[in-house]
């Protein structure tokens, strides 16, 4: 009875043991299963061991790429970061009980480490009294193996065996993957490179050959005005020898003659090219004696001067360092409608939602890639009678993103060249056009951004780009940004963000007023500061600001824009203004710059 | 034009000082040139000396300082210099298409800035600060 009780009492203790340790094997290849990171998952895989089978220490090892050395890659606590750091590893095939499960695929037990021939101790694992090395295979090969010690005598039963293999299997599997992983990650990366590496040849090849050609016609137009100049004033001169003493005592008539003889004396073929010239036809001479080529050739320097200059505007653009910060893209777009000023037969419909999020952005290259959007659209609807570009934004269906798209009716893009557009120095628009390197631009500046730039084209009936940015989420960022005190009048036009400078200033202890229609106020001097947006639809700031400069008050004015400028921002110093900022779309930029500068004016006594 | 006003013009750049020194010189205006700012303070002062002062000058920004050494704000250290004992309108010239050095240069005391290659604006700049209709 007693007996049948232990024996009970033991198949019990057994079965719970077998229940626990199957527990324990699930839960390690529960947690490794989703980690994809090598160096993540290795040291808490060794957590995970000793935590669910409570061991004194656990160690995976892995074979180096030789296959000669299990190399300890991860190992429980202060012991495992001592032997991590003294790079240990053990012999493939050697005596360690590592070496032996790692050569031959096979689990090795040491139940009483004391009484084993081939164990050696440890000195950073001093109470290990036994010890079990699991290979870690997948199929037939080894690529390492884990080590399980406990304080126990005899803490491995054959039973447990099983459980823990299944447990270093999955483990084995999980690895693998991982380095999988990596190995796709590494060769994606590579492939990038080598692809980013094309891009730059083939760009800096286009770019080569593209300024190649721009440049080449000046030389040979250079050369061609030297030599009819040369020969125009040599003729002239010929033709006059004969003439009578009075005509040759003109100054304009002495001073040709003599210019003329320097050119004689350094270039002798001269007198023999004006004997040839004086026998051709009146015809042929035209083509050798013509002003009109002179004028001609000066042109063609002067478009190719005109080319390069500008491939080093557009190439500046997005060359320039990003400084992303949160921007309003309705804002953005509205002032790079108005900066750009279209003519006037080109419709602009706008449909801006001015409730939605702000983006990521660095606003002066927003505006960089709306302005060439609205540029090509432009250029795309010449032949058009009745020319529109529809502008909207919105919040994608994720609602993560803000999407501008920007519609034309112009000419349209055909499926072949859909591609061929993001290129740069691709263009179509010939010598009347740019350097092609707009939308490439554009394209650059989405991808420091994680945005996108699609098109959707129909020839003859017109094309949308569609831009989408990720939203903003640092919301308590916006939150942030002290009250003050003060009256203050806001030029600027009731878009959404002035919208939003009203609430944000009268929300934090500010008075403020508005300009009426025409941008004007009655009295500018009882403002503590006169807030400017810079960029305005109905007017030119510059105008607006006289009125204030001859109020006295040009000293109380701030300006802000999305676009600031080299010319835009010197001329309104020169007008007197306090200064011009970047355009701020938190509450908290807009409070600092507009208490700082408050605090100031106080300070200095501007009122 | 009775008497014609001199500009100063300081550049190390020598074909576009050249070029500068002709268009000036063509709208009727005496022109004096330099490379840097030991040269542009020598050619200042020496004028100064001879009683037929310059007008205005026309600085670079980058270029060789006091010291002879390349420096990007240079052209502020002469007009600092010129303005100490002088007031002579400075408009400064430069390749650099950036705002804040604009700002910078404003506030230092010139009359203008002007970015190389987007200049033509200058000339109308040159007649309305010389007051010449």
């Amino acid at each position: 009875m007693g007996s049948t009780q232990t024996d009970a009492n033991i198949t019990l203790e057994k079965a719970l043991r077998r229940a626990n340790l199957l527990a324990a094997a699930t839960e390690v290849s529960q947690n490794i299963s989703h980690i994809t990171d090598i160096d993540e998952l290795l040291p808490k895989t060794v957590d995970i061991i000793c935590d669910a089978y409570d061991f004194y220490y656990a160690g995976v090892f892995l074979v180096d790429g030789e296959g000669e050395f299990a190399v300890l890659r991860a190992g429980r606590g202060e012991p495992g970061r001592i032997m991590m750091e003294n790079n240990h590893k053990l012999a493939v095939g050697g005596n360690s009980m590592i070496g032996a499960a790692t050569a031959l695929n096979e689990a090795r037990i040491s139940l009483d480490v004391d009484t084993e021939k081939v164990w050696y101790p440890n000195p950073v694992l001093p109470e290990t009294r036994s010890e079990m090395a699991l290979p870690l295979g997948v199929g037939s090969k080894v690529i390492g193996a884990v080590t399980v010690q406990s304080t126990e005598e005899a803490a491995f039963s054959d039973e447990d065996i099983s459980s823990l293999q299944a447990m270093a299997n999955q483990l084995a599997i999980a690895i693998e993957n991982a380095n999988q992983r990596r190995m796709l990650v590494d060769a994606h990366n590579e492939l990038i490179r080598t692809k980013t590496y094309e891009a730059i040849a083939t760009a800096t090849s286009d770019a080569i050959h593209w300024i190649g050609n721009k440049s080449e016609p000046i030389r040979s137009s250079v050369k061609r005005i030297q030599d009819d100049l040369q020969t125009l004033l040599c003729a002239i001169a010929d033709a006059l020898v004969d003439a009578p003493q009075g005509i040759k005592a003109n100054p304009v008539v002495d001073l040709l003659m003599r210019e003329t003889e320097n050119v004689h004396q350094n270039n002798p073929d001269m007198a023999d090219m004006l004997e040839r010239i004086k026998r051709f036809s009146p015809k042929r001479l035209a083509r050798h004696l013509s002003i009109s080529s002179v004028q001609e050739d000066l042109q063609i320097i002067d478009e190719a001067a005109v080319l390069i200059q500008q491939i080093k505007e557009e190439l500046i653009g997005p060359a320039r360092e990003q400084a992303p910060r949160p921007a309003m893209v309705s804002d953005v777009f509205q002032d790079a409608i108005s900066g750009l000023q279209l003519p006037a037969e080109i419709k602009i419909e706008t449909d801006m939602q001015n409730d939605l999020p702000l983006v990521m952005a660095d606003p002066l290259q927003l505006n960089r890639v709306f302005v060439n959007l609205l540029k090509n659209a432009y250029e795309a609807m010449e032949e058009q009678s009745s020319p529109l570009i529809k502008v909207r934004t919105r919040l994608d269906n994720t609602g993560h993103n803000v999407v501008i798209e920007v519609e034309d009716n112009g000419v349209g893009i055909e499926d072949s060249r859909q591609d061929k557009i993001w290129i740069s120095f691709h263009t179509t628009k010939g010598l009347k056009g740019h350097a092609g390197l707009g939308l490439s631009a554009c394209r650059l500046i989405m991808e420091q951004v994680n945005g996108e730039i699609t098109v959707e084209s129909e020839l003859g009936t017109g094309s949308t780009f569609t831009v989408k940015l990720p939203a903003y989420t640092g919301k308590e960022v916006r939150e942030k940004g002290e009250s003050g005190e003060g009256r203050i009048l806001i030029i600027d036009d009731q878009d959404g963000w002035c919208q939003f400078a009203v609430e944000t200033l009268e929300t934090h202890g500010y008075t403020v007023d508005m300009c009426d229609d025409s941008y004007e106020a009655e009295d500018y001097g009882v403002y503590n500061l006169i807030l400017f947006d810079d960029i305005l639809m109905n007017a030119e700031s510059g105008d607006v600001l006289e009125r204030v400069r001859v109020s006295g008050a040009i000293n109380k004015a701030l300006g802000m824009t999305s676009n600031p400028r080299v010319e835009r921002t010197k001329d309104r110093k020169l007008l007197g203004v306090f200064d011009l900022l970047p355009k701020p779309y938190t509450q908290a930029d807009l409070l600092n710059n507009v208490k700082s500068t408050v605090e100031l004016f106080t300070a200095l006594s501007i009122s | 034009m009775d008497i014609e006003p001199r500009i100063l013009i300081v550049d190390d750049e020598e074909n576009l000082l050249r070029s500068m020194e002709k268009t000036l010189f063509r709208q009727g205006f005496d022109v004096g040139t330099a490379g840097g700012n030991i040269e542009g303070i020598e050619a200042f002062d020496e004028a100064v000396e001879d009683e037929e002062p310059f007008d205005l000058v026309i600085v670079d920004l980058n270029m060789p300082d006091f010291d002879g050494n390349e420096q990007k704000y240079a052209g502020l250290d002469l007009l600092a210099k010129i303005k100490e004992d002088h007031d002579v309108p400075v408009i400064v010239n430069s390749a650099w298409d950036e705002v804040e050095i604009a700002k910078k240069c404003i506030d230092a005391g010139a009359s203008d800035y002007f970015v190389k290659g987007r200049n033509e604006e200058m000339l109308r700049k040159i007649h309305t600060v010389l007051g010449i209709e």
